[in-house]
This record gives C-alpha cells, structure tokens and sequence, in this order.
C-alpha cells in the first residue's frame, strides 16, 4: 500500500508545488512543561521546561529557576530545586508504593506554577503464560513462522482500567572473556481483539498503538491475551548463549494511556497517506494543570522465557 | 378525448389576436363592435342576451381585438367561438364549465421531454410547469383560449384553441439558431406562474457545457461550484459546500436515485457525463416536500431519454478522457434510447512507458450511462436506466518466473506478479412506470438499485520449495440500496399543483469487511471472511405538497414530509419536517419570496481526512448517534430585468444539529476504537446572503454570484466547548461566469472565482516530547504541538480565472467543435493544505523553521478537446 501513496504522492508532485508563506501566529507566553514518572520502589524522574514558538527551531526551553514540592498520599515531602543543566533530574530519596497517591507542584522562581496528581496503579498479575508455534501469512513477505504467547490474567471487575503489553528481548554472551549483552524492544503482531477491535486483517491498515489496549471487551473477564513474536527473534546471534523473552503487562492510568495513544496518532500515520497533512490535527492528553505534560505512576507484572544454546 | 394538435404563429394568428387601434376611448358597445369589424373584416355574431352599454371608457385606445372585448363586456363575461372572420360572442350562464388540458412539453426535433417548462394562459394569467417527465395539466374554463408554452434557449409556442371538453396538446418546442435578446413583452411569462422556491437554481445544460473545463474534461459538478452559497473543498475537487453544510449533506440525485459517491480521480472530477445530462437543479434551501434526507441540498440531475425521431451521436477526444454518446429510435414514437460512455487513457499510457519495468503500475476510470423508454400507451410510459461507473488504480510487483509443466517445450516459465488494485464503484439501475389517471393525475413509480462500494484487492504469490501457493485478500466498504417509491402529481385545478409519495428503502450498509482467499497448489482454497458485518437498515418516506395560489398575488407552497429509519435494535427514528415557501408578486416581475424548512438525515460519511478519499465511509445513525437535524429561513427577491435575464438576492439562517465531528483525541485510522466512541456530536449555525445575476439568453450570457456568509460550529467536546469556524466557512465568495458568442463558430467562456481563505487550525507553540519509558518504537518526533483555538486561522485567498473557446464548424455529416483553453490562467497558487518545515539557510547554514503552503496546479494548464456531433 505504501507503493500506491507513494505513486500517488508522485503524480501530486508533478502538479504541485510549495512556497514559504507568512501569518500572523498568536504570540502566546510561553507554558511550562512538566513529565513525572514513578514506578513502586523506584526514583521519581521529573522534567521541567517551557514550551518555544512553533516558528522556533529548539523544541523547548530550560527553566533556570525550577522548584518542586512533593506530595505522597497527601504527606508534603519537601520542596526541592531542580537542576537547570539536565533534561530530567532523578531523585532517589523518594520510595513509592503500588496505589500510592501523589501529587506534584512546580514552578517557575517568580513565576508560573503548574501541579498534577496521579497514583500507581496495582499490579494486574500474569496468571498463566503458555506458548505454542504457528504459521502466519504476512503481506508481502509470505509465510512468517512465530511463537504464540498466551497470556493469562484476570481483568478487575467494576472499574475502568488501561494496558499495554511489552516484549523485551535481551541476550547475553560472551566476547573473548568480555561479557555481551544486548536489548531490544520486539515490535510483535498484534491482531488480538483487544489490539484490533473488529478490524482484524484489513487491508486497509491502521495504526500501531505499541500495545496498548483497554478493558472494553474484556471488563472483569479472566482472559488469555494471544500476541506473536516472528520467530527470528529467539535465534541466538554469534555471540549468544542465552536469549531471554520477557513479557511485561503495564497497567497504566488514564493519563498516561490517553497520553501516550494521542501522541501516537498525532505522529501521523504511516502509510497510504503518508506525507500528507490532510488530516484534522490531534490534541494531545494532557494532566497538568496550567501546563502541558504528563504525570502518571506507571506499575507492571512480567513473565519469561528463557532460551539457551 | 379529442386530440388538437394546433400550432400558429403570432402572425398568422387567430383573428381574436389582431392589434387594431380605436379613434377614440369612449363610446358605446356598438360603436366599438362596428369600428373593430371595419377596421379588421371581422364579422361578430351574438345574441340579444349580451349586455351592450351606451357608454364605455376604454383604459387605452390599442390591443388586442380580445382584450378590447373583454373590456366591451366585462360584466357578463362571454366566451367568443370563431369561425374563420366570424366571431361568436356567447355571454355565459353562471360560473363557466371547466375543462382540463393536459400534454408534455417536448423538444421539437428529439422530442425529449423538456423540465420545469412554463405552461400558461396569457388572458387569464393562469399557468402551471411540466414536471420533470414534461407532463404538465391545467384547467381552463370552456371557450377559446390561447395557451402558451416557454422554455430557455426554445422559441415559445402557442396554441390557439377552442376548448369544449378535456383536451390533450402537444407543445413542440422549436431550439432557437441563436440565443436572442430582445423579449417581447406580450410574451412575458406571467408572474403568477413563477415559482414560489427560494435557494434555487436551474443551470440551463448549455451554459454548462461551455464553461471552460479542468484538462477539458466538462464536469457539471464544478459548474455548480460556481453558484452562490455552494463551494468546493479545495482547489481542483467536485465536493460540494452548502451553506455551511458538509458534503455528506448533499442529495445527489440522477434520474430520482440518490449517488454515495459522485466523484472521479479522488475528487478532481465528478461522475456526471455531461453527454448524457438532460437537466440540472440545484436546491439550496426552501426545500419542497418531496425531497428528504440530506441537510444542505439537493442536486437534481436528469438524463436524456433519448432522441425519438432520429439517430444522433456525439464523439469527443480529450487530454484526460474521450466519450461518445449515441441516442436515436428504437420504434418510431415508441421507443428510443441513450448510451453514453467515458473512459480514461492513463493506463493505456503508462502500460507503454512500463513496457521494460519490473513494476507496473495502472489507473482508469469509466462512466457508463444507459436509458431506454417505452411507450406503452397514451397514459403509460415505461423507463429503464443505468449507470456503471468506476475507478480503478493497481500496481503489479514482486515479478518472479515460476516453472510451468508443459511436455512439448522443456524448462517453460512464466512471469507471475504480486497484484493490488484500489478502488471505488457506483451500480446503479432503475425501472420507472409513468401513468396518467384521468386528465389530473400524474403517477412515476420506480424500483431502484443503488450500490456505491471502495475496495482493496491484493493478491500474493508464494514459491516455497517449488511449490507454488497464491493468497488474496479483499478488503470493502460502502452502501448498497434497494428502493421503490411513487411519486404523485395531482392538478385539481389551475391554483393548486399538489404532489404526494413514499418510499420504502432497504440500505445495506458495508462498513469494512475483509475477504480473505489462500490456495496451495493442489489444496482447497480456504476462503474466509471476517471484520465489520453487514448491516441493514429500513427507511420510509412520505410527503405531501401543495402548490397554489392564496391570493392572486400570493402563492404558496405548504407541505410536510414524514420519515422512519431502523436502527440496530429494531427501533426506529423518526422526523415530521414542515415546508413553507411563499411568494408575493409585488410586480410582474419582481417578487418577494420566503421559505422555512426542516430537514433531518439519517446517515453520515465518516470523514477520512479534510479531503475527499474513497476511503470515507457511509454510516447509519444507531441507539447512541442521533440523526442530523436542519432548519432553515429564507428570505428572497427575484427581480426579472429582462426575459431570461435575473437579480435574486436571498437572506437565509441555517441552524444544524447533532453534526458529526471525529474527536481531537481520536483518528480515521484508529481501528481499535469502535467508530461511534470516535465521534461527538455538536451544532451549527449558518447565515449570510447571496446575490446572483444570471442570464441565460444572449450572445453573453452568464452570471455574477456573491456570497457573504458565516458559518460556526459547537461542540462541547471540541475546542474546549467554545464556538469556533466550520471547516469551510467562506466569509466572502465571488464567481463570474460569462460566455459569449462572436459568431455562429467561436464563442468564448471565462470564469473568474474568488474566496476568503478557508479556516485551518494551526498549532501556536511546541514542547518537549519525551521517550515515554514503555515505548515500543522510539518517538519520531521531539516535540508536540499545542493547538490553542481551532480553525482559527485563515489560509491565503483563493481566486483563479479559467478562460476557454470553442470552435465550431458545420460539416455535411453534422459539425465538429475544437475546444480550448487555460485553467487557472495567470497561474494562481491557491493553498491546499499549509505545514511546518525545518529547512537549512543555505547563505548562513544555520536550520530555520517556516510556515510553508503546498498548492496544486500551480501553473496555467492548457486543454483541448476535439467533438463530433453526427
């Protein structure tokens, strides 16, 4: 498909043509920006900027007088400066638990301040993990073989919940004495209802979004979550003794789901109509109040398969 | 039934239609009888009865011989019975007796029906207009009378008849060589005979036909964007704005049918074969009852039936496309029929270029129009029509040469390709049965299909170990209708024209549905078939109308239309949509017109883009998306400055409800999320008014529209809550277009176009955009943009000025015509869309951020068109 957008795209080349052209943009004051992750028993991580003209070629502007203050289940932990040489500071003397609440103000030093509160959500445990070896058309490649993970885990019933599931491959060896190591993300197919809703198979692809889904069909169900990784990817490289396959189910919040699906469509979509701004722009989720950005407490329960030669 | 079949001149004319001139204004009854049989021969017979007076004042001393004795005897009015110069004048006893005339009007040398004709009786200002069959009925008190017909670019024609019972006529309407421009005033159309519609157009087929054409292929479609209160979506598209309405709002009609997707070559051209176009009408607003379930407007487009007295043709080349058109008797006065048909060439083309490529590629698209009609009697007529249209674009790839078993040619091979084809089709068929009950009522019944449907088809070729196994996958979607409607036309007496009808209509909507097929060889195909299922949805309608005359002056058109739509669970919405539409005659050709109206729509296109793409997808309301709601106000002046030569001005307040729109956090190609969760509904509002100078007769001929209008959108889940510009508000909208005619062989034509810059949402400022810490593929942007206001913004002003000229010439075997042209003439560079882009200074090096616009057709593009008519 990408083929026709792109013989498409060439025909409107050939009829079309593109200026530089001045308007008029609003000068709004600049918004501050704050991203806060926390996962249970780990640092919190915070950034802290300005957002830029959308005329400016910087994406975004350090704060030089930053200062924070902590809440943790409504118990101030303290006010804190933050670094103005570092896109995110780490600060590991906070502790967070699973269903913590907490709550962040920052601010500009005689300026603006912007706060957001999120929690971290429980774990939703893999109750059972079984894999089996299937075959499977891909377009334009043919015959894929891939490993079928099933994933076991009892969706809570009665409230409204947001996942994702991610598949890390990491593998260890050893060159000349010296350890080897390696990580990567494996993009998997995703055609499981939850990932599809009832447009499995189309010709007419949608987006990939990386694995996040929600609990519309599945409120309350114990459910066996079916994901395929191609296969290529438990081959150990020349290196390689040892190949690990984690499966991590992410149980997030609703800003940090919202958050994250809006900015995967405002990317754009990547095919037929790749290229061609013709679509109406997304807004992007935001939980920060007087500011844009993120907070959101992030908690996940894994499961793997370990493979060596 | 006696039928009369009788045709005069104004000069060789009944003698009640002599002009004489009296010496003087007053007198007696006799002194005046005596002064007209001196003065023109005529011998007048009448009886002791008749009431002669001693002393009469005549309003002016000349007219016609019958106006004058309308005035000798205006109280006791008197029917006159001539007899070669002989003049019976038969005072009446009591209210005379009535009696209906009916006919159809018709082409004189085709004898096509001709639409929305004005039938009428000069003297007694009564009148009426031939549907869309060229039927039309009218009742006429006995006696003689001198009924009329007019129609535009037709010379008038007249009957002089004496009627004494129920009468049936003819009007065979004669093509006028040239367009003329004096009008005869005694041949005005009375102004009680003009309609009572407001926020409608009739685009004589004509005028359209000579409007200079995008790569020169005639697109009615774009013509009509040049009317007042109707836009296009962008530079170079067929889609149409209403008054602030989206295009899904727009009842696209051919020959009664509604079209799902009237478009061509994504959007550039429309599917509307002008060969084959009898008429075209456009209903903006004041909509009459007959019509439902769209929001904006209605485009009423009729194809020939066919010429009934001899074979004619049209061949035309093009850049783009060539068409023939051929049309003639099947049985004389019978039968006759229409086929036309249009195709692209690009594919042939690009097959020659490809010739030595691995990869090839293939597009076309094809208009096949078809109509045959019988006539079954008298009373019945029977109609069949169809229409097969598509679009096609494919690529082949992925070549690879695969053994094939053949005992007579050792190591034989073939080439096999990877295949995909995308696409959209329009199948459409009708039956229709015209009957006529007694001398008043007009019935069409028709059955109709509908099927609108996009596709995606790929085929895949796998050789794995020698062994050679084929997949194909088929992805669709659209709406396919099946129908049955009646339509009745009821004359009961020259002040009403009353129609009523139904409908019942089975919509099968296809909203995504894969297919997919997987052979091995020497296996059974495994067919599967998954994805959105099918869904089926019953509507009905019903209306009823009437047009008539209030007071002499006041004419009105009340009616009420009547809708039911299935939903998914078996409930039904429903909708009682009044229409007013009133006119006042406040001279004979200027009148003040006023409309209300409520519209409701029961399916919506799911937008793909801010463009037109096949990919858009018709959907039904459902339990949780409400229907679609319009009301509308007009106010109007039409003012006649000369025959065929109009001002209207028109006020109109459109308020929308329950409008469709995606949400800011959702996208077309969110197929994870159910299509209805993707969607809010909001409302509109929309007013403004419009001017338009047309005229239809002349050497120049054309017209000058404007349009100043306002058109807003709320929703509470967009923009915060707050109001902001519908997506094609257009605040200031200007369209000439003027052809004239230097001589019998060129004529030229020029449009000119002009318009506010439509909204566009820009974002304001950008922010960091951090690697989120589950991301599955890293983020290929750093940053996000932060919209403040939606549409917000203005893109640049359009305008372009399009020029063409035709030259005709006249052959033995009928004539040829040369067209040609420049579109967009001075090489506008109207916006398509606008984006940011960082780009390195090449003087400094340093990476510079700028707001950029991307145009099409940036250059004047030539045409040429060469046409056969035989």
């Amino acid at each position: 498909m990408r083929k026709v957008g792109y013989i498409i795209m060439m025909t409107l080349a050939l009829l079309a043509c593109e200026k530089d052209i001045e308007l008029e943009l609003n000068q709004k004051s600049d918004k501050l920006i704050m991203y806060a992750f926390v996962y249970p028993d780990s640092a919190l991580n915070l950034h802290f900027s300005k957002s830029q003209s959308i005329l400016s070629v910087a994406d975004y502007q350090q704060v030089e007088k930053g200062r924070f203050q902590l809440y943790i289940n409504d118990n101030f932990q303290g006010a804190y400066i933050l670094p103005s040489d570092t896109v995110w500071s780490k600060w590991p003397e906070f502790s967070f638990d699973s269903g913590d609440d907490i709550r962040i103000n920052a601010y500009e030093f005689n300026g603006d301040t912007v706060n957001a509160t999120s929690f971290i959500p429980k774990v939703i445990p893999i109750i059972k993990t079984d894999t089996v070896s299937v075959k499977q058309n891909v377009s334009e490649i043919g015959v894929v073989e891939m490993l079928r993970m099933k994933i076991t885990f009892q969706e809570p019933v009665g409230e409204k919940n947001y996942y994702q599931t991610l598949i890390i491959r990491e593998g260890w060896g050893d060159i000349e004495g010296t350890p080897y190591y390696t990580r990567k993300t494996i993009a998997y197919d995703k055609d499981d209802l939850v990932f599809t809703g009832d447009q499995s198979g189309s010709l007419l692809p949608g987006i990939d979004f990386q694995g996040l889904f929600t609990d519309d069909i599945i409120n309350g169900k114990k459910y066996e979550l079916g994901i395929n990784i191609p296969k290529d990817n438990l081959f150990f490289d020349y290196y390689e003794d040892k190949v690990k396959i984690t499966i991590y189910l992410y149980h997030h919040t609703y800003d940090y789901y919202s958050y994250f699906r809006s900015t995967i469509l405002a990317d754009g979509y990547e095919g037929f109509y790749e290229g061609l701004p013709v679509f109406e722009p997304v807004k992007i989720h935001s939980n920060i109040e007087n500011g844009l950005g993120l907070f959101s407490g992030i908690n996940f329960d894994s499961d793997s398969l370990v493979f060596t030669k | 039934m006696l039928i009369l079949l009788v045709h005069t001149g104004l000069n060789g004319q009944n003698i009640l239609y002599e002009y004489i001139e009296l010496p003087a204004s007053t007198g007696s009854t006799e002194f005046f009888l005596s002064e007209i049989e001196e003065q023109t021969g005529i011998v007048f017979s009448y009886s002791n009865q008749l009431c002669f007076k001693d002393k009469i004042v005549l309003p002016r001393q000349q007219g016609y011989v019958r106006e004058i004795l309308d005035v000798l005897f205006a109280s006791c009015p008197s029917n006159y019975i001539v007899r070669g110069q002989k003049i019976i004048i038969q005072p009446y006893e009591g209210e005379p007796q009535k009696v209906v005339v009916k006919g159809y009007v018709l082409d004189k040398y085709t004898k096509e029906a001709l639409i929305q004709a004005n039938v009428y009786e000069s003297d007694l200002l009564l009148g009426t207009v031939s549907n869309n069959f060229g039927f039309f009925s009218i009742t006429l008190p006995i006696g003689f009378t001198h009924l009329s017909s007019s129609y535009v670019g037709y010379k008038n024609h007249h009957h002089y008849v004496q009627l004494n019972q129920d009468t049936t006529l003819y009007f065979w309407m004669e093509p006028k060589d040239e367009l003329e421009e004096i009008a005869v005033v005694g041949e005005r159309v009375p102004g009680k005979v003009k309609s009572t519609r407001t926020g409608t157009i009739d685009v004589p087929i004509e005028q359209i036909k000579k409007v200079p054409v995008f790569l020169g292929e005639v697109d009615i479609v774009k013509s009509i964007q040049l009317l007042p209160g109707i836009q296009s979506g962008g530079e170079g598209f067929s889609e149409l704005y209403v008054r602030g309405g989206g295009p899904d709002q727009n009842l696209v009609l051919m020959d009664d049918i509604p079209i799902y997707n009237s478009s061509h070559l994504l959007g550039f051209f429309s599917i509307f074969n002008a060969d084959a176009v009898n008429n075209v009408r456009v209903i903006k607003g004041g909509f009459p009852a007959r019509y439902g379930g769209r929001l904006s407007s209605v485009v009423d487009i009729r194809m020939y039936d066919g010429n009934n007295e001899e074979f004619k043709g049209t061949a035309s080349v093009g850049l783009l496309s060539s068409r023939l058109a051929v049309e003639g008797p099947l049985i004389k006065d019978k039968s006759s029929f229409s086929v036309s048909f249009r195709r692209t060439y690009f594919d042939i083309l690009t097959s020659v270029w490809q010739l030595n490529e691995a990869d090839k590629s293939r597009y076309y698209f094809y208009d096949f129009n078809t109509k045959l009609n019988y006539k079954l009697s008298s009373k019945d007529r029977l109609y069949f029509s169809a229409y097969m249209g598509k679009d096609r674009y494919g690529i082949s790839y992925n070549e690879q040469t695969i053994d094939i078993e053949n005992p007579e040619v050792p190591n034989a091979t073939r080439k096999i390709y990877d295949e995909n084809d995308v696409g959209w089709r329009n199948y459409v068929g009708a039956v229709r049965w015209n009957h006529i009950f007694g001398d008043k009522v007009f019935a069409n019944t028709t059955l109709s299909y509908s099927d609108y449907r996009f596709f995606i088809d790929q085929s895949l070729n796998y050789v794995s170990d020698g062994v050679l196994s084929q997949g194909s996958q088929e992805y669709y979607s659209g709406i396919r209708d099946w129908s049955a409607k009646i339509d009745v036309d009821y004359l009961p007496s020259p002040k009403h024209y009353i129609r009523f009808g139904g409908s019942a209509i089975n919509h099968i909507f296809y909203p995504g549905i894969d297919v997919q097929l997987r052979e091995i060889s020497g296996g059974a195909p495994v067919d599967t078939t998954f994805g959105g299922t099918e869904m089926y949805r019953a509507e009905y309608r019903f209306y009823v109308e009437d047009d008539f005359h209030l007071l002499p002056r006041l004419k009105l058109n009340i009616g009420g239309h009547f809708s039911l739509f299935q939903t998914e669970s078996d409930k039904y919405y429903w909708s009682a949509e009044p229409r007013l539409s009133a006119r006042f005659l406040l001279k004979d050709n200027l009148s003040v017109k006023a409309a209300y109206s409520q519209m409701t729509q029961y399916m919506h296109l799911l937008r793909t883009s801010t463009v037109a793409m096949p990919t858009d997808m018709w959907l039904p309301v459902s339990k949780n998306i409400a229907p679609m709601r319009a009301t509308q106000s007009a106010l109007g002046f039409e003012y006649e400055i000369n025959k065929g030569f109009n001002l209207s001005l028109e006020f109109y307040y459109k308020e929308l409800t329950n409008i469709l729109a995606y949400k800011e956090t959702a996208g077309y190609f969110d197929f994870a999320s159910d299509w209805q969760s993707k969607l809010t509904a909001g409302d509109g509002e929309s007013y403004g008014f419009e001017l338009l100078l047309h005229r239809k007769m002349g050497n120049l001929s054309g017209w000058f529209g404007y349009t100043y209008s306002k058109s807003t959108n709320q929703f509470d889940e967009l923009n915060n809550g707050r109001e902001f510009p519908a997506n094609f508000d257009r605040t200031h909208d200007i369209s000439i277009y003027a052809t004239y005619k230097f001589s019998e062989k060129v004529d030229m034509g020029v449009t000119w176009a002009f318009g506010t810059g439509n909204p566009i949402t820009l974002p304001e400022t950008k922010y960091y955009s951090p690697q989120l810490p589950t991301a599955e593929t890293p983020n290929n942007t750093s940053y996000n943009q932060y919209i403040n206001e939606r549409n917000s913004y203005r893109m640049p002003n359009f305008h372009r000025l399009d020029l063409g000229f035709n030259f005709k010439k006249k052959k033995s075997w009928g004539s040829r015509l040369w067209s040609v042209g420049l579109m967009n003439t001075y090489g506008r560079q109207n916006p398509f869309f606008l984006y940011f882009e960082d780009r390195e200074n090449e003087q400094t090096g340093e990476t510079e951020r700028s707001l950029r616009q991307f145009s099409l057709f940036p250059i004047p593009l030539p045409y040429v068109r060469y046409t056969v008519k035989f």
